[in-house]
């Protein structure tokens, strides 16, 4: 009997050398193909704007500051140039998309544009003296189609989107000014109120662009039209995300943002 | 038992054949480098630093080459290329000069060379100015700060970039060759270590107590490096008002003339250059900056 036992001991390793794991792919490329294809589709739909991109840029994790929009046209394989509605410059830097967790997006050398975001608290004059307003210069390339880029700040893990800017090129100097101009009437205004049928809420200012009524933070982007929130909040019961901005009334002397029924407006101060 | 010792030679076999499986491993790495366009500064970078000294500069921010405590941003372009002509102009070539040639510094520099472009600031507004690790890499901050009129500012960049780079240096040739233990002897017992922040109420006082600057008296090894990059990139007039500085004392005086006599002993036995002779070197390249120009490549 005790012959049987080698025997089962070297059949069961017979077994084992048989058994060449080939499980089935979930995908049919390796990994390491498939990030490799997903960098080159970055890189490709990055490039494929010629009017480039409007960057929906929120600092900090969970935006508390409010956003800005920032047109970022990739102009070649290593240049990228960035305007802002927030400033008049026009600043061109370098840029990369390398992998990591999934294509990664750098902007690797200084741009002031983007980088007055990402400047300690101490430099910017905003936010704590590390930190600042905790703007990322690296973000995950979660989804690049040649509608929207989702991108994930790598530092502070902020979802952020950019969409095509609109129109052909010779609209694109017009755009900007638009939306500086938007940006402007919401940056320079007093202070805020939201005011529904049955109630009025004071808001004052945040860091930045943010707007605190008491500790609720609301965090708004001017655009071209209004303002866009950057997740929906909900008040007196009525819930929104964008509204549209209307020019000033009798009531309403310095104008107004307001959802489509108007049921909810965001008055100027 | 025959048939036992069969099986077991089968089984010790099967085993053998189990463990054989060779792979041979591709020497290329599997992620594919976007290619990316060399400009002007890569190609000065590669041409004079890489060839020459072995030494390779990042001057576009690599996250995983920085500091992630804190939060940086990038250098830019226009600084960086000031920045690399001056690295070569004011810290490597005058070690060419003195020692006949390039291979000091790519023998014993470190190779790598970090640009950020803002300090790395802590939550209390304190900043890190220059740091360096394991006698490999060398980071150096602020790198944005420098333009037209801070370049040519002697006192700027010595105390931005140029100390940062020859005391951590002379780190690096200490762990090549230590330095003699008489040097530890002649202030023992006076490091404070972690309490140099708070020792000494400013420079004077430390001068006085013997060290050349309050961040010499954390250690023998930092007090040897403080030593020779202070009296190295200081002409004499600055080292003397140094040593005069408010608050200072004649004992303080002797003590940190005796620690520089053995420093510059070692410099001269051990690697044969005479730091009165560097620190001339440097001087004239200094008085020279106007007529040097940090921006073409």
């Amino acid at each position: 009997m005790k012959r049987n036992y080698y025997l089962l001991t070297i059949i069961c390793f017979l077994f084992l050398a048989a058994c060449d794991k080939k499980k089935d792919r979930v995908f049919d490329e390796s990994p390491t193909v498939r990030l490799n294809a997903a960098v080159a589709n970055a890189q490709n739909i990055l490039r494929s704007k010629p009017n480039g991109w409007i960057f929906q840029y929120f600092p900090g994790a969970n935006a508390p500051y409010g956003g800005v929009n920032l047109f970022v046209n990739f102009t070649s394989s290593t240049d990228v140039n960035i305007q802002a509605d927030y400033t008049t410059g026009n600043i061109t830097s370098s840029y990369k998309v390398y992998p990591g967790a999934g294509p990664v997006l750098t902007f690797d050398t200084y741009n002031s544009v983007l980088d007055y975001f990402a400047l300690p608290g101490v430099l910017s004059n905003w936010g704590p003296s590390d930190t600042g307003l905790g703007g990322d210069i690296e973000f995950l390339v979660v989804k690049a189609n040649a509608d929207s880029v989702i991108l994930k700040g790598r530092k502070r893990n902020t979802t952020l989107v950019m969409v095509p800017v609109p129109g052909d090129a010779a609209s694109v100097p017009a755009l900007i000014a638009n939306y500086r101009t938007s940006f402007n009437r919401f940056y320079n205004a007093n202070s805020f109120r939201f005011v529904t049928a049955t109630k009025t809420t004071a808001l004052s200012w945040g860091t930045y662009n943010g707007l605190m009524a008491g500790s609720i933070n609301y965090s708004f982007r001017p655009t071209d039209t209004g303002v866009d929130g950057f997740q929906q909040y909900t008040v007196d019961g009525i819930t929104f995300k964008q509204l549209t901005f209307k020019a000033a009334t009798a009531t309403y002397t310095k104008g107004y943002y307001a959802n489509a029924d108007e049921s909810l407006k965001l008055v100027i101060l | 038992m025959k048939f036992n010792k069969i099986y077991l030679f089968l089984l010790a076999g099967t085993l053998v054949l189990n463990g054989c499986k060779k792979e041979k491993l591709d020497p290329n790495s599997v992620f594919v480098d976007s290619k990316i366009e060399k400009n002007a500064l890569d190609n000065y970078i590669y041409n004079n630093l890489v060839l020459d000294y072995n030494i390779d500069v990042l001057y576009k921010y690599v996250d995983k080459e920085s500091d992630q405590n804190y939060n940086l941003v990038p250098a830019n372009y226009d600084s960086s290329i000031r920045m690399t002509k001056l690295l070569k102009y004011l810290g490597f070539e005058p070690y060419d000069d003195i020692t006949g040639g390039k291979s000091f510094i790519k023998g014993y520099f470190p190779k790598l060379i970090n640009y950020i472009g803002e300090a790395a600031y802590r939550n209390n507004g304190t900043k890190i100015l220059g740091t360096a690790e394991g006698a490999r890499k060398i980071t150096l901050y602020e790198v944005n700060r420098l333009n037209a009129t801070s370049g040519v500012n002697a006192n700027f960049l010595t105390d931005s970039y140029f100390h940062t780079i020859h005391h951590e240096f002379q780190h690096i040739l200490n762990q090549t060759t230590d330095f003699p233990s008489s040097f530890r002897t002649i202030s023992g017992t006076s490091y404070v270590d972690d309490l140099w922040v708070s020792a000494w109420a400013n420079d004077g006082a430390a001068i006085a107590a013997g060290f050349i600057s309050p961040y010499a008296s954390s250690s023998d090894k930092e007090d040897f490096a403080e030593l020779y990059s202070f009296y190295v990139t200081l002409s004499a007039a600055q080292w003397d008002a140094r040593l005069n500085a408010t608050g200072s004392t004649a004992a303080g005086r002797t003590i940190i003339n005796n620690k520089l006599i053995l420093v510059k002993n070692y410099m001269l036995t051990v690697w044969n250059i005479d730091m009165d002779v560097l620190r001339a070197n440097i001087q004239a390249r200094i008085a020279n900056l106007p007529n040097f120009n940090q921006t073409s490549l």
